[in-house]
């Protein structure tokens, strides 16, 4: 009798076992998937790009979006491939280093004019929006640093993290070129 | 128409007279004689007195006359001056005049005495006063006893004023004296004799020249002093007389009194500067340098450059003295070798006293000082007496102190005041009664010179001592006595000090200081090997410290090992909040929700 009761609890619990719904995927987003071939420089003048400073709540590997008014929502199967101060300040290099001819944009270099970039805000909002804004500071040794805000302001085109990271990589090359002339 | 006739005779006649060599009128055959308008002037003249002599006052007298003409001819006289005198007259009046007028505008002839001819020439050489030419040498010739070169003087007339009694010449030539070179532009125009003027009223024209110029002129207005000196510096003609270092005056002449052995000079002092000189002013030397030690430390003292090369001689008031009254010319004055020697080299005057040492008086100098309580009084006239001098007044072998005679000299104590010898020998003479001694103690450590000092509160005595003819003040041990005196009690009481016992001790001491300092170099080898490698560590620490740093590789693997956790940890937070909000999702599962996905904007009409 025992281990007749034995038993049935066991099948229960395989059976039980048997009815758990499946997880999702986890997906990882490379945020500069199109690297860039860059040419050879004959310039001596270099500037530098220092890290890319993020706010906290970006400082992770999982996406975030705005759900309406002040609430963020962190996605749980959606993250980075990579940090992504790392990955925006290799974008940027590339992207600079390709509208600039006449300075090599280097993310090492001593005594050099330098840029610093905060992002404070970069992510797709539920209302189809995407907005990247922060502020970006250059130091030059011969003229005084000039501290210059942005904001960039997209429409997503279409739904899903996937057009949205693809769009964000866009806003940075968007990001680069206002750089670029403020140099 | 008869006396026509007889006037024309008359003046034939006279035309013979006058003309003897003229045998014929001019109105004769031969040709006439070419003659001057004065001439014919004179002629006519002549014939009209001779025709208002003949011519008769009446009929009778011309009747008369006409008679005499016809019988007697008309003798004239010739005269006897010949005309041709005329110019060899005129030529002795003017060299008369000339010879006349050379007298009077001759010049005074003087003579002048010269040691040399040096620069001279006779018709060129001038005498000038103020550069103004007043004579012409004109002859140098030699003295009778050839020491001396007389020079001949052609002084204009006018200048007489010159040629007085106490006027002076001298030659100007180029010369290098202590005032610099003087006389350059003679260099060129040749040597010169300049005359100063004197202010006698008495004329003289012979002269003997100085061989140096005068420093001073004879005019100058200001006042000749005397001064002398028995110090070792010399000063020489021309040297500047200072007053607080400007040049008020110089010396004009010098010479040493061999018999004195001591200095004499001329010096002068230039107006309004002579005021500055009274009773009280002292001269010194300030040639050279002065360095000075005293208690107050070492001094420095400079001339000007002019005075340090050449020397010269300062005056002034010293020690606040007051000035006093003015001296009169040539008044003489004392010159110390320096202003810190003056107090030292003055003459005071003085009383003598007498102190019998029982000491050793090594190191005491004539002219030490004698100090009352460290104010000097007096200076050490004799360190010691001499043996025959000793002898006479205490006898043979019976004095064994040492007489050192001082002089007490009041003066020191009052630069303004006076006070009578006699009056202060009392005062000294009650001092010494209420007990005032003499000591002779150390004035300089490091040379070693003694001093003698007097100072109160030694016994009182009755009756103040004699030696000779010396007063004496008691002797009292002084503190060089009184130290060889402590040395003598120290060396005592070490002679008494157990010291075999105590070199013993010290030599155990010695021993176990040994083996403490063999101890203590183990130590001090173990502590530096410690001391090796807890550098070696700190190295090593800060090698690792160094690894350890933003730009380091482990600092990066550890940064990068960082993010991987941090990744992890966001991989796990979903699980994490779903066990915590349901925890037996663990086994059943939970509900599988994707996450919420941004959308499309709406105006792209997705």
């Amino acid at each position: 009798m025992q281990k007749m009761f034995m038993l049935t609890v066991f099948c229960l619990l395989v059976m039980s076992c048997g009815t758990m719904s499946q997880a999702p995927d986890p997906t990882y987003y490379l945020f500069d998937a199109e690297p860039r071939v860059q040419k050879q420089k004959t310039t001596t003048t270099r500037i530098k790009l220092e890290q890319i400073k993020l706010a906290d709540y970006l400082s992770t590997n999982q996406l975030v979006m705005r759900d309406g008014g002040q609430v963020l929502i962190k996605a749980n199967y959606h993250s980075w491939a990579d940090s992504l101060d790392d990955a925006i300040g290799r974008a940027l290099l590339s992207d600079l280093n390709t509208l600039n001819e006449n300075s090599e944009f280097v993310s090492r270099c001593n005594s050099c004019d330098s840029i610093s970039v905060t992002i404070e805000h970069f992510y797709p909002g539920a209302d189809g929006k995407l907005l990247l804004s922060g502020f970006f500071e250059i130091s030059s040794k011969n003229t005084e640093n000039t501290l210059s805000r942005f904001k960039l302001v997209d429409d997503l085109s279409i739904d899903g993290y996937a057009n949205a990271v693809k769009q964000m990589r866009e806003q940075v090359g968007a990001l680069a070129i206002q750089i670029n002339q403020k140099l | 128409m008869t006396s026509n006739k007889n006037e024309e005779n008359a003046q034939s006649e006279n035309a013979k007279t006058d003309h003897p060599q003229s045998s014929e009128s001019p109105n004769a055959d031969s040709p006439p004689e070419t003659k001057s308008a004065d001439q014919l002037k004179q002629d006519k003249s002549k014939q009209q007195r001779q025709q208002n002599q003949a011519i008769p006052t009446n009929d009778l007298d011309q009747n008369t006359t006409l008679n005499n003409v016809a019988s007697a001819p008309v003798i004239a006289n010739k005269s006897k001056f010949s005309i041709i005198w005329i110019l060899p007259i005129i030529a002795v009046l003017i060299g008369v005049g000339m010879v006349y007028n050379d007298w009077q505008n001759r010049g005074i002839h003087i003579q002048v005495e010269f040691e040399t001819a040096e620069g001279l020439e006779a018709k060129k050489t001038v005498l000038k006063n103020r550069n103004v030419g007043i004579g012409l040498v004109k002859k140098i010739s030699f003295s009778a006893d050839k020491k001396t070169i007389l020079v001949d003087i052609e002084v204009d007339k006018s200048m007489d004023s010159f040629l007085v009694e106490d006027s002076e010449f001298w030659v100007v030539k180029p010369r290098f004296g202590a005032t610099g070179f003087t006389g350059v532009g003679t260099l060129l125009s040749g040597a010169y004799i300049e005359v100063s003027p004197g202010q006698s009223n008495s004329e003289k024209f012979a002269f003997v020249g100085l061989e140096t110029p005068p420093v001073t002129s004879l005019n100058a207005d200001g006042i000749h002093l005397k001064l002398i000196s028995r110090g070792n510096k010399p000063l020489n003609v021309g040297n500047p007389v200072l007053h607080k270092g400007f040049e008020v005056g110089a010396v004009e002449s010098k010479y040493y009194d061999d018999l004195e052995q001591e200095a004499h000079y001329d010096i002068f002092i230039h107006a309004p500067f002579h005021n500055l000189v009274t009773e009280n002013t002292s001269f010194w030397n300030v040639n050279g340098l002065s360095i000075t030690t005293s208690t107050q430390g070492v001094s420095l003292t400079m001339a000007s450059l002019d005075a340090l090369v050449a020397g010269g001689v300062e005056f002034g008031l010293v020690d606040d003295a007051v000035p006093g009254v003015g001296v009169p010319q040539n008044h003489q004055f004392q010159v110390y070798d320096s202003q810190e020697s003056i107090d030292e080299q003055r003459n005071y005057k003085f009383i003598e006293y007498v102190i019998l040492v029982e000491d050793s008086v090594g190191g005491l100098h004539k002219g030490a000082p004698v100090d009352y309580r460290g104010i000097r009084l007096g200076t050490v006239s004799k360190p010691y007496m001499e043996f025959w001098e000793i002898i006479d007044i205490a006898g043979v072998g019976i004095e064994d102190r040492i007489p050192v005679v001082i002089k007490l000299e009041p003066e020191r104590l009052m630069k303004n005041g006076y006070i009578s010898i006699d009056i202060f020998k009392g005062m000294v003479d009650d001092w010494i009664k209420e007990g005032l001694t003499a000591s002779i103690e150390n004035a300089n450590l490091i040379t070693g010179n003694l001093k003698v000092s007097l100072q109160p509160g030694g016994k009182p005595i009755n009756v103040v001592g004699q030696f000779g003819e010396y007063p004496v003040i008691p002797a009292a041990q002084g503190g060089f006595a009184s130290l060889s005196k402590k040395l003598e009690n120290i060396l005592g009481e070490l002679e008494k000090l157990p010291l075999n016992a105590t070199l013993a001790n010290i030599n155990g001491l010695i021993d176990s200081a040994d083996e403490t300092v063999k101890t203590s170099a183990k130590v001090i080898e173990k502590a530096s090997m410690t001391l090796g490698t807890l550098e070696q560590s700190l190295q090593e620490l800060q090698s690792t410290l160094k690894g350890l740093q933003p730009e380091s590789h482990v600092y990066r693997s550890v940064e990068q090992m960082i993010k991987k956790i941090e990744i992890a940890l966001d991989e796990i937070k979903p699980i994490v909040k779903e066990v915590r909000n349901q925890p037996n999702s663990l086994v059943f599962g939970g509900p599988a929700e994707s996450d919420k996905q941004p959308q499309a904007s709406k105006k792209e009409g997705n």
